[in-house]
């Protein structure tokens, strides 16, 4: 390689887009042309793309690549991926999912870097799943060098096990895609056949055309109801072998009458057919389930994306200071990592060193860059931007955020609340009610010698099928979940949020929950002769025995001597006495160290929140504890009460900090200095009020707290997730996110009963008036047809109450480089 | 109107033939990617142009 001494300002390099270091040599000579490299790792990337005869990938890309790494060695995991290859015959299928792609050009570049590798029968990316599937032949070639080949490029690639519930829908949403196109086409032959029968006069067409057209129509349908109605036909026989008729039996019943009856009528040239009423029926209702189905695939595929957010590689440092490549999944606690600027940080864990901005917005749906430094924490899935950190892992596998944020999604939607088994229960009575309404009309009908008292007995069975009133709340709670988990905001119980609307009162935490939980020493007062300083080490000392949040805020601070304190005697959530040097301290809240001193002092007045430190006899200092207003707090609580909602504040700190604290954000109903217990017995007295109760905590300290409540919603913010316990976690810092979750559930309840109101109203309707005779069996499907659709799109309506600001998540990410 | 007898036959044949490749085009992932494919089109015509040369060049480094 050539090297060409060039340090001018400001050169980014031409593979990654990163500033070029200055004084360094990397390069390529490009089309006759010196284009700077920011390393070696790009270096040898960009040749090999030269090499290979892919140069053009520069002049056709739309966003600089991922940086790249060396040392490129192989990855132990290359040769565990020939296990998990599956195949019949000679060539394998293998999935695999790559990272680094940034653009379209990436897909060219990575298909022709693979295919033209021998053995390689062919490789297809998805672009928007950013996964692969690779044919390859036996004993021509290993996986493992078509990864090689991929690593030689700057992507990261690996073999995955195909996630079953993700290839469980693609395979249904291709299942619905064939199902409905065949009703469209056949469909759509016979209404054009029928409309021309419905408008020519009878005596325009002569019998023989008639029964021609009649025969055609039949041929047309059979596809429509063998195939396209095949899921509710296997449904129905299914439900009828477990002996609970669910609504797919009086339209499995609807369909085969119907089109056996026509068949007959044609076969015999008499009578009434039906074949239109069969394929509109089949189709609309096809139509209804498939945008059913939609909400469900883009709810899962939400909480897919997060599992895709991990990468695959992880930079450890090493015992000698080295660092090294290792898969990011043979990270053990206790690693050492460091995470460049741009890269996705592969654990959760705490920082050790650096200084960065980082971007949560994956994980919590907020948009703003997040500063870290030494002793913060990092979520697993998150993306560094400006500088190296240096981290420790925290968190592993099963117990990561990002897994835990999954699982509780995964459960909330597979949870079935109790009213919707109800609600399965009454559906199957419902259905037995509209089989023997059906059969009696049919038999009075047939006794009077009404001629056409089959096509009335058809369209009753159809018009009063109660697809549209089961399909009322699973569509609504779907479209609201998967809506709200886009704003970072996780629903870990349906039902919370039908409640959520019905609450008169919402309750308040103040330490973690009103405030950001971040606490730190805002003010020292010293009353002996010792120093600020002497008094902040024994202080610190002492706190480090407590888990309590305040003594948070001692950790923080800089120490001068490390004092060894023995005989520790600690008073829950009160404060805590200890030896130091032969001396006795206690460190605690006011009430704690009255009863220490056993005497009287001159209580100070202040804001914010003190702790007293003392001997046994003599009261050495007061020190206040700061701790910032939450984000949106006064925001959420202002409009909470605007919805006239009454809102308190429980706080186990002393009066005038919460006082003050509550002027600030606008609550009025105060209750300070409760313990635990007093706060427990304040939501019972509320309940037993007649209220219904939202209680809103850090999800941690308050667990008893938020058990009790109606709806508990938790603030704990990503980090301490796996910890919270609630029936609604927020993890977004901004308080704001109470607005969105307490609107969308009052929207939702409107759409709830409006479809059931639509539904109600439509099935009782209709049937006196299919009873009657005045409905065709077409128009009895299209209206039961119409009316499942109408419920499924107004329950889809709910992912668009918040879009606004998705929208503007999605802008950013689509930013060049 | 007897033209029909042989017009209906033949739009019943073109349905089954538009199902046919329909169905087709579902279960062979037509529908799996509908952004990729709008982008590598911009890169297609180059493709199609060295793609011989290039095939056999690769090979015989990568060997």
């Amino acid at each position: 390689m050539k090297s060409h001494a060039k340090s001018e300002k400001h050169q980014v390099c031409f593979h990654c887009g990163l500033d070029v270091p200055s004084g360094a040599r990397w390069g390529v000579d490009f089309n006759g042309q010196w284009k700077p490299m920011c390393c070696p790792g790009c270096e040898a990337v960009a040749q090999a793309i030269i090499d290979n005869g892919l140069a053009s990938f520069y002049q056709k890309r739309t966003a600089y690549s991922v940086t790249a790494k060396l040392p490129l060695e192989t990855l132990e995991q290359d040769k565990q991926s020939e296990i998990e290859t599956e195949g019949l015959g000679d060539v394998i299928d293998t999935s695999l999912m790559i990272e680094g792609i940034t653009c379209s050009a990436c897909i060219w570049l990575l298909e022709r870097q693979v295919t033209k590798l021998k053995g390689v029968v062919s490789f297809k990316i998805n672009y928007a799943t950013r996964r692969a599937v690779l044919k390859t032949v036996q004993h021509q070639i290993h996986v493992s060098d078509v990864l090689s080949a991929i690593r030689e490029i700057g992507y990261q690639a690996v073999s995955f096990d195909v996630n079953k519930q993700f290839y469980r829908l693609q395979k249904e949403r291709k299942d619905f895609l064939g199902r409905l196109g065949v009703a469209v086409f056949c469909g759509m032959q016979v209404m054009m056949i029928t409309l021309g029968i419905y408008v020519a006069d009878p005596s325009d067409i002569e019998p023989n055309m008639l029964q021609f057209l009649k025969w055609v129509s039949a041929l047309l349908t059979f596809p429509v109801v063998l195939f396209s109605a095949k899921p509710f036909m296997s449904a129905a026989f299914r439900d009828i072998k477990n002996k609970m008729p669910g609504m797919d039996v009086p339209v499995a019943l609807g369909i085969s009458l119907a089109f056996l009856a026509s068949l007959y009528n044609t076969f015999t040239g008499q009578g009434d057919t039906y074949y239109e009423s069969v394929c509109m029926f089949v189709l609309f209702l096809m139509l209804a389930r498939y945008v059913e189905f939609l909400t469900r695939w883009y709810a899962i595929s939400s909480s897919e994306r997060l599992t895709q957010a991990v990468p695959m590689m992880a930079q450890r440092v090493g015992e000698d200071n080295h660092i090294h490549s290792v898969a990011a999944n043979t990270l053990v606690l206790g690693d050492q990592i460091q995470i460049n600027p741009g890269e996705v940080i592969p654990a959760d864990s705490l920082v050790l060193s650096g200084e960065s901005q980082v971007d949560e917005s994956i994980l919590t749906g907020e948009n703003e860059p997040i500063d870290k430094k030494s002793g913060d924490r990092l979520l697993g899935g998150s993306h560094n931007l400006n500088n190296t950190l240096r981290a420790r892992v925290s968190c592993v596998g099963e117990d990561s955020t990002l897994s835990t944020i999954a699982r509780l999604i995964d459960r909330a939607h597979a949870e079935k609340p109790a009213w919707v088994e109800v609600a399965d229960r009454f559906a199957s009575v419902f259905v037995g009610m509209v089989i023997l309404v059906t059969a009696s009309t049919a038999m009075v009908g047939y006794w009077q010698g009404q001629t056409d008292w089959f096509s009335i007995a058809l369209s009753v069975l159809v018009v009063t099928c109660p697809c549209a009133l089961s399909l009322a709340t699973p569509t609504a709670y779907t479209a609201a979940m998967s809506s709200l988990f886009d704003r970072g905001i996780i629903i870990t119980k349906g039902v919370a949020l039908e409640q959520l609307s019905a609450v008169d009162r919402v309750v308040f935490d103040k330490t973690g929950t009103l405030t950001e939980g971040s606490m730190r020493v805002s003010k020292c007062t010293l009353f002996g002769q010792q120093s600020e300083q002497a008094l902040m080490d024994v202080a610190i000392s002492l706190e480090e025995f407590s888990d309590h949040p305040i003594a948070r805020a001692f950790k923080r601070e800089a120490r001068q001597m490390n004092c060894q304190v023995e005989n520790i005697e600690q008073e829950n959530g009160a404060g805590l006495t200890g030896q130091i040097e032969g001396e006795k301290y206690s460190i605690g809240s006011e009430s704690y160290i009255r009863r220490v001193l056993g005497k009287r002092f001159e209580s100070i007045e202040s804001a914010e929140t003190q702790v007293y430190l003392s001997t046994d006899v003599n009261l050495l200092a007061v020190f206040e504890i700061h701790d910032d207003i939450r984000v949106g707090a006064a925001k959420a609580i202002s409009w909470l009460k605007n919805q006239g909602k009454a809102v308190s504040l429980l706080s186990g700190d002393k009066q005038i900090p919460a006082r003050w604290l509550a002027k600030k954000v606008g609550i009025e109903d105060v209750k300070s200095e409760a313990s635990p217990r007093d706060k427990l017995a304040e939501i019972d007295r509320l309940q037993l009020a007649g209220e219904q109760v939202v209680m809103v905590g850090d999800g941690m300290n308050d667990a008893p707290i938020l058990a009790k409540a109606d709806v508990s919603i938790s603030v704990s913010g990503a980090s301490q997730l796996a910890r919270a316990s609630s029936d609604i976690l927020l993890l977004n810092n901004d308080m704001q996110a109470l607005q969105h979750v307490f609107s969308l559930s009052k929207k939702m309840g409107i759409i709830i009963k409006q479809n059931m109101m639509w539904a109600l109203v439509y099935n009782v309707g209709a049937l006196p008036l299919a009873m009657a005779g005045y409905v065709e069996p077409w128009q009895a499907a299209l209206g039961m047809s119409v009316s499942s659709l109408v419920v499924v799109l107004n329950s889809f309506r709910l992912r668009f109450v918040l879009s606004k600001a998705n929208k503007a998540k999605q802008q950013k990410r689509v930013e060049f480089g | 109107m007897d033209s029909l007898y042989f017009l209906i036959p033949v739009s019943v044949f073109l349905v089954v033939l538009i199902v046919a490749i329909y169905l087709w085009s579902v279960r062979s992932g037509q529908f799996d990617d509908l952004e990729g494919p709008g982008h590598s089109i911009l890169y297609e015509e180059e493709k199609n142009a060295d793609n011989v040369e290039e095939k056999s060049a690769g090979l015989k480094k990568d060997q």
